[in-house]
């Protein structure tokens, strides 16, 4: 599997990716390389800057030096993939407006990275990824989001009543969801959908699970629609979300049937499983409560702490497809030694995408 | 991305073919207006009222600016009194079914059952102008919250029928022209080609549901050739701002409408009518007004209008009031509307109309003044909106016709 010890080159753009997936400096890099080395001959962040520009190549033990470094593999790093940016119309990220531009190219860095491992697993499996065949429904003009919503609800048979799993909805499209921990509250998640491939959503765990559900029917909004000339692409995923979820023509009655009050907020979480924040701003958007009882009861939900947390908590959402194909990939690789070197990762992560637990100290596999 | 809740929307740099449009509609003497019905009705304000209430505006009703809106479920009994008086008014009636049923997509019309058989959306309109009505208003259901797939499939079945002397009528609830779903309404309306006889449902004044909507309203007149009907000085406000019509309800139950499948929600169970009070430019209950001057009756205003002829405004009291009050309110702002209508460009309507308001906002403080109270006379909220807001949004300079 190790091609690159065999001749390869180092791909640049993958060393930039690896290097920002794990947060590090070029100086940073350039002390980890040192130490890998031994040989008391320094390296110096000149030297990594020149590389990321493909100034100077990196080949065989130098490659080696570079994956053990990334925590990567040679293979993965001498692998000819394009990695996909903001620009290319493919990648998207659901954040707050104070979050870090570092914070951002990080997580574009490791959502470019998984993509790429995924495929390498696949391929040691021996199965091809998920088939998504849903062609997106435009949304623009006379023809909105919510019309995307219901058809992707009438395509899942899920017509009526609250959504149970939005990850299970994706995944049965064909998509690939992946929940890490990617940071306390700066990110809720980021979703990469290239031409001809599987979307592939990343969800950060560390979010209440409420936020993640939500954050789900975002993501989906983005591949299941495309905006028009005149739509805002955020917008449009929002109100995808908001009508996946909770249907208008569904959800109208039961907040219309109670005065909505925080309690009133609490008892319909429980009935349509989405947070009682939703619901309050659905009831806003669909004119049952005012503008300024909006803004009011907002204010009490944020007085009872419900920003960081609401009563009654959700169950997470457990993805089901990537676990699998990841525990198919360690049986035909022979463990997950194995299966991180094909995938070009450590074993700590390909055990966490496969929703198995860190192994006790001492009982871990041989390589 | 960061979650936005405000309902902006993207933008790019350059003035947009809306924001052209925009410029040389507030230049322009009048809105243009589609052939039939729109061009019929072009430049009118009409009073729109319940049968029983024919007698009491037709002395008031400008032939030449007005007309009559009847609502009633059958033309010939709805718009009979106001042909048996010989009256020269445009007239329409409102067949009122979105008062009782909702629309769905598969039944996005009310459309009455003669026998077995169930009389077609075309027969409905046949029916309206072989009563005398000018043009025939669709008998929508009520498009309910969120129903932009209602909407649109009503829509799509009138445009079908391709007929230039019919209006589309869409009763509206008011979260489809808020944030959420503004867009979209607006893209479907401006898809039918006919005239859009708007009307606004929900409980208490729609137009107070968020900042969003009177911007929006004033949006879509510019888009879409608009005759907001059932209505209140809003469609002043519109025709400001390009409606090619407007019709102004006779009583708070005919200035909006409710979801069929809610109670109404009444402000209170006072009997007295609602009447207006012209330096105001607002509604109240007559028995307000009544309390506000009891103790200095001499100071009550007075209105010159032709149905009150110099009488005090405190006289409304009483259920039997209430064509008096009825005949005052339109005999009132039939003169405004001329006046409007005057204007030089559309631009001058908006003007006319913001001053208007403006004056009647600094003039609750005059009566306070008077009166020698601290409180109990707020000007309303869409008042003060109309007499804050720019009269039309400002328009770069490269969009601005010359």
């Amino acid at each position: 599997m190790d091609e690159a010890l065999d001749g390869g080159t180092a791909n640049a753009d993958l060393l930039v990716a690896a290097r920002e997936a794990l947060g590090l400096t070029q100086a940073q890099l350039a002390a980890r390389l040192t130490e890998l080395a031994g040989s008391g001959q320094p390296v110096s962040q000149g030297y990594v800057s020149r590389v990321e520009k493909g100034a100077l190549t990196v080949t065989g033990d130098r490659l080696g030096l570079f994956a053990a470094a990334l925590e990567s593999s040679p293979g993965l790093l001498a692998s000819p993939a394009r990695l996909w940016s903001l620009g290319d119309g493919c990648l998207y990220h659901r954040n707050r407006a104070s979050t870090k531009a570092s914070t951002l190219r990080r997580l574009h860095a490791r959502v470019n990275l998984l993509r790429l491992q995924l495929h390498r697993l696949a391929e040691v499996a021996g199965e091809p990824l998920p088939e998504f065949t849903w062609e997106p429904v435009p949304a623009g003009g006379a023809f909105g989001p919510d019309d995307a919503a219901r058809a992707v609800r009438k395509a899942c048979g899920a017509d009526d009543g609250p959504v149970r799993s939005v990850t299970a909805i994706a995944e049965g499209m064909g998509a690939l969801v992946v929940t890490l921990p990617l940071g306390a509250r700066e990110v809720d998640a980021t979703s990469l959908h290239p031409p001809g491939e599987p979307p592939l959503f990343v969800v950060n765990s560390d979010a209440v699970p409420e936020r993640q559900k939500y954050t789900m029917g975002h993501e989906l909004g983005h591949v299941a629609c495309t905006p028009g000339e005149d739509t805002d692409p955020e917008e449009m995923a929002q109100r995808f979300a908001a009508e996946l979820l909770a249907p208008s023509g569904q959800v109208y009655a039961d907040l219309k049937a109670a005065p909505v009050t925080p309690a009133r907020l609490l008892q319909l979480k429980s009935s349509w499983l989405i947070s009682a924040t939703a619901l309050l701003r659905r009831a806003y958007d669909l004119a049952v409560i005012s503008e300024s009882s909006y803004r009011r009861i907002s204010a009490q939900t944020s007085a009872l702490g419900w920003r960081t947390g609401e009563p009654e908590p959700l169950p997470a959402e457990q993805p089901a497809v990537v676990p699998a194909l990841v525990r198919r990939a360690i049986d035909a690789a022979g463990g997950v030694e194995a299966a991180a070197m094909a995938a070009g990762t450590t074993a700590g992560f390909i055990r966490q995408l496969a929703g198995q637990p860190e192994p006790v100290p001492g009982q871990e596999e041989a390589r | 991305m960061t979650d936005r809740y405000d309902g902006s929307r993207a933008g790019g740099a350059g003035p947009s073919a809306l924001e052209r449009r925009k410029a040389a509609l507030a230049a322009a003497s009048f809105p243009p207006r589609p052939d039939g019905a729109g061009a019929l009705l072009g430049d009118r304000v009409l009073v729109y009222l319940r049968r029983e209430q024919t007698d009491a505006v037709l002395p008031y009703a400008d032939p030449a600016r007005g007309g009559l809106v009847v609502t009633g479920a059958d033309p010939g009994h709805a718009l009979g009194p106001a042909l048996a008086a010989g009256t020269r008014l445009p007239l329409l009636n409102d067949p009122v079914g979105y008062e009782t049923v909702r629309a769905t997509v598969a039944a996005p019309f009310v459309l009455p059952a003669a026998g077995l058989v169930t009389v077609t959306l075309a027969e409905v309109l046949d029916a309206q102008l072989r009563a005398g009505a000018i043009a025939a208003l669709s008998p929508t259901g009520y498009i309910p919250a969120g129903g932009t797939d209602v909407l649109r499939e009503a829509a799509r079945q009138f445009g079908l029928l391709g007929r230039a002397d019919a209006i589309f009528t869409a009763p509206l609830d008011i979260s489809l022209l808020g944030p959420s779903y503004y867009a979209t309404t607006a893209a479907i309306l401006a898809g039918i080609g006919t005239p859009v006889a708007l009307i606004l449902g929900g409980q208490g004044d729609p137009l107070t549901q968020s900042k969003h909507i009177i911007p929006n309203l004033r949006d879509l007149a510019a888009r879409v050739p608009l005759i907001p009907i059932r209505t209140d000085f809003n469609a002043l406000d519109l025709v400001g701002h390009g409606a090619i019509a407007a019709a102004i309800g006779t009583g708070g139950s005919v200035r909006h409408t409710v979801d069929p499948f809610e109670k109404r929600r009444a402000f209170s169970r006072d009997q007295s009518p609602s009447v207006l009070w012209p330096e105001l430019v607002s509604f109240f209950k007559g028995s307000k007004i009544n309390e506000l001057f009891g103790a200095r009756p001499s100071l009550a205003p007075r209105c010159d209008c032709a149905a009150c002829g110099g009488r005090r405004l405190t006289r409304f009291l009483r259920r039997e009031h209430q064509s008096q009050a009825i005949g005052h309110a339109a005999a009132v702002w039939t003169r405004w509307a001329a006046d409007l209508l005057d204007a030089p460009t559309v631009r001058g309507r908006a003007q006319y109309w913001r001053n208007l308001c403006a004056g009647a906002v600094a003039h609750h403080a005059v009566f306070l003044a008077q009166l020698q109270l601290l409180e109990g006379l707020t000007p309303q909220e869409p008042l003060k909106r109309w007499a804050t807001l720019p009269a039309w949004p400002s328009i770069p300079a490269a969009a601005a016709v010359p």
